[in-house]
């Protein structure tokens, strides 16, 4: 066995941090973005609006069944050409794989978390919706004040652990020659020759993040199952 | 559109040709990985609910480390790190498996024990989800620890979370893709290949695409077929499974988790 | 705009020959109410009979599927377009309260005023303490519904459902989901509000409560009103047989 030298991970530590912010700001648009994109994915599903809940819900299925490494490549190649058709010039714009990569986990997640909130929409109990109905309140009202922050509320820790994944996931840029975390480790492993150390270390930032914020998961459960918030 | 699959390529073969070498390493490794996964998956989501401190200890240990590293960084683990780590002579024959074996036996380790992680949770969901009573009547009848996993638990735990084990089996194939990193000419490698050598990108990825989708649907229908196969007289499947999704109110959304954290 | 029916009082509810089917049963058959205005109506009946169908058919919560209902002048009907005109004016508590978890019990009971009446958000504050206060609950404002116990969870429903300054209150078996010891403050609240002069309609299974406070009984069983009568008479003397057996069940 070669002897390890973690030295080189001290010199190199700038290059993968830049790259670690690179992989945490990756989801931290993907986490918005796909949000709120997955909720309106859930809410058209949710009111079987003709043709577009039908269209989404292919939608969904699709990203669903497909490799994230396909919808990365897929992108890649037809989102220069869907804005060339925007834009009106009919030429493929070339917006390079950093905006591609964005574009692509926003649109990729939506379609997760709309799943998320759409069986979430379906277990709000059905007094909830009886009660606005005899308060008078409109569609929007009922939806915006009294159904969407409690689907929101306890599907919370749900929408966290796909989001911990999602951090998971962003490694995957990897086949985009993109920097991010993964990305540098491997640039740097070429450069420096020394990948074991490189890829020990990145596995444990990996590590060490999603088990955190698996454990504020976790703990945020708890709570939920303790505050009395049914009823 | 999809006429170009049949062309010739510059080795004598059609393309058509290289997709379905592509599909059969995606099958082989997610086959083969499902029953890594499947039987590690079961010991350890047992060892999570045992009495024994140190056993369920390193049951969760698993989990933490197989499920929290992203499955491409355990990828190239086992492919670059683990060769360099172990004693040279043992590492060096590693080194000189020919490719594709060199790629697929790494994949497949690395797809199994990820996968297991994951299994292992689903099964600790379905074992803690059956009622205490269970335990209790096993004990009564004087059935010690072993038979009362094996004859009791484990296969009412495995009926209940078969809709979760969907989404799994759905995961292992998807995850196959992430092999093409280490150089496994698996179905999506090959319509980049195609992609690049004839520039039909559409046509190219379009049918890998479609492979997929039909994989899915293969599956779906599989596991659709295994529930009704195992299900106990008697009951319904909205009755017992923890399934997404619950009609009353919302707590029950607890026991999504595992089946919604769908793998890519 | 308000029918007048018997005795001058105006109508502020008519039922004509409702019918309501859930598939193929049929919950309500050919049924006729009038409640006027300031009237105390308490609907009992054996479980199926369709109590709870009717009061769920008058704010259209439940669709009718035949007959006709006429809310404060306005008819109700599959096509009408400002349903939640009607809904303003009717208030309804429900067995199993439905009150919001996420927020809390004053802003429970500002949520309609503001985003339906239009009232401003202290105008609605003060509107809900009012009530609050008048169903003894006001120190209780700040918390959520998860910290309160069954019974004041109900008065906080019945004060959400005041603030929006109903003409006629539904009542659908407010007290059956009540721990035995809470039912008295529930129903203490809702004779208040009677001697108030609120017209109301209540499904009811607490015969002692409909004894104070009704201006009639009216019994179903099966989809149909069987009996209807003033209190004294329904309970002293009941006319018909399945009446008869019904209060022997009940009161024993």
């Amino acid at each position: 066995m070669t002897s390890l030298d973690f030295s080189v991970v001290l010199q190199a530590w700038p290059y993968l941090w830049s790259g670690l912010l690179f992989s945490l700001a990756l989801t931290a648009v993907a986490f918005v973005v796909g949000l709120v994109l997955g909720t309106c994915l859930a809410l058209v599903q949710h009111f079987e609006v003709p043709v577009l809940g039908k269209l989404v819900r292919g939608y969904v299925a699709l990203m669903r069944s497909i490799p994230l490494i396909l919808v990365l490549f897929w992108f890649f190649f037809l989102v220069p050409i869907v804005l060339g058709h925007l834009g009106g010039s009919g030429r493929p714009v070339p917006i390079g794989a950093t905006w591609t990569a964005f574009i692509t986990f926003g649109l990729f997640e939506a379609a997760y978390y709309s799943e998320i909130i759409r069986v979430g929409l379906r277990a709000v109990n059905r007094g909830q919706f009886e009660a606005c109905q005899a308060l008078a309140l409109s569609t929007f009202d009922t939806y915006r004040s009294v159904i969407l922050p409690q689907v929101l509320r306890v599907a919370s820790p749900i929408i966290l652990s796909q989001t911990i994944i999602l951090f998971q996931d962003t490694s995957l840029v990897y086949v985009l020659s993109l920097t991010d975390l993964l990305g540098a480790a491997s640039k740097l492993a070429q450069l420096n020759g020394r990948l074991v150390e490189m890829y020990l270390v990145i596995a444990v930032v990996y590590l060490a993040i999603s088990s955190a914020a698996s454990q504020c998961v976790a703990s945020l459960r708890k709570r939920y199952a303790i505050a009395g918030l049914r009823r | 559109m999809f006429a170009v699959l049949l062309e010739q390529t510059a080795d004598g073969q059609r393309y058509i040709d290289w997709l379905v070498s592509g599909l059969g390493w995606t099958l082989a490794l997610a086959f083969f990985g499902w029953w890594i996964a499947f039987a590690v998956g079961i010991v350890v989501g047992i060892g999570r609910t045992v009495q024994n401190r140190a056993v369920a200890a390193l049951a969760r240990l698993y989990v933490e480390i197989f499920r929290n590293i992203p499955v491409l960084v355990q990828m190239f683990l086992w492919y670059f790190v683990l060769p360099e780590i172990l004693p040279a002579s043992l590492g060096n024959a590693i080194k000189q498996i020919p490719p594709p074996w060199g790629s697929f036996f790494p994949a497949l380790v690395c797809l199994g024990l990820y996968t297991a992680a994951r299994i292992a949770e689903q099964v600790r969901a379905g074992i803690e989800a059956l009622p205490k009573g269970q335990v209790e009547a096993a004990s009564a009848l004087g059935l010690s620890g072993y038979p009362t996993y094996r004859y009791v638990i484990v296969p009412q735990a495995l009926r209940l979370i078969i809709p979760s084990l969907t989404s799994e089996v759905m995961g292992i194939y998807k995850n196959t893709s992430v092999a093409l990193t280490i150089g496994l000419m698996e179905l999506t490698a090959q319509a980049r290949q195609i992609s690049e050598a004839t520039f039909q990108t559409f046509t190219a990825f379009g049918a890998a695409t479609l492979v997929y989708l039909a994989l899915a649907l293969i599956a779906y229908q599989g596991m659709a077929l295994i529930d009704r196969a195992v299900r106990i007289p008697g009951t319904s499947p909205a009755d017992d499974a923890v399934k997404p999704g619950a009609t009353h109110a919302i707590q029950p959304l607890d026991s999504l988790p595992d089946a919604m954290e769908v793998v890519k | 705009m308000l029918e007048f029916a018997e005795g001058n009082r105006a109508s502020i509810v008519t039922v004509e020959n409702l019918v309501k089917r859930f598939g193929h049963f049929t919950a309500l058959n050919d049924v006729n109410l009038t409640v006027a205005v300031g009237e105390k109506i308490v609907l009992c009946g054996p479980s199926g009979s369709g109590k709870s169908t009717l009061i769920r058919c008058i704010n259209h919560i439940e669709k009718h599927d035949a007959g006709r209902i006429v809310v404060d002048g306005i008819e109700l009907s599959d096509r009408m377009t400002d349903v939640n005109g009607i809904r303003r004016e009717v208030g309804m508590v429900f067995q199993s309260f439905n009150l919001f978890p996420h927020l809390s019990v004053v802003e429970n009971c500002m949520l309609a005023p503001m985003k339906v009446r239009g009232l401003s958000r202290t105008d609605a504050h003060e509107r809900a303490i009012g009530l609050l206060r008048k169903v003894r609950i006001h120190d209780q404002a700040n918390k959520y519904p998860g910290q309160l116990s069954g019974g004041q969870q109900q008065r906080v429903a019945i004060a959400r459902a005041l603030c929006m300054q109903p003409k006629i209150m539904l009542f659908d078996e407010p007290t059956s989901a009540l721990d035995p010891e809470m039912v008295k403050e529930v129903l203490d609240t809702i004779v208040e509000l009677a001697k108030d002069g609120m017209t109301m309609v209540c499904v009811t299974h607490e015969m002692g409560f409909a004894r104070e406070i009704a201006d009639r009984v009216v019994f179903m069983d099966r989809g149909s009103i069987v009996e209807e009568a003033d209190p004294e008479t329904f309970f002293r003397a009941p006319r018909t047989e399945r009446a008869r057996d019904f209060l022997g069940q009940i009161i024993h």
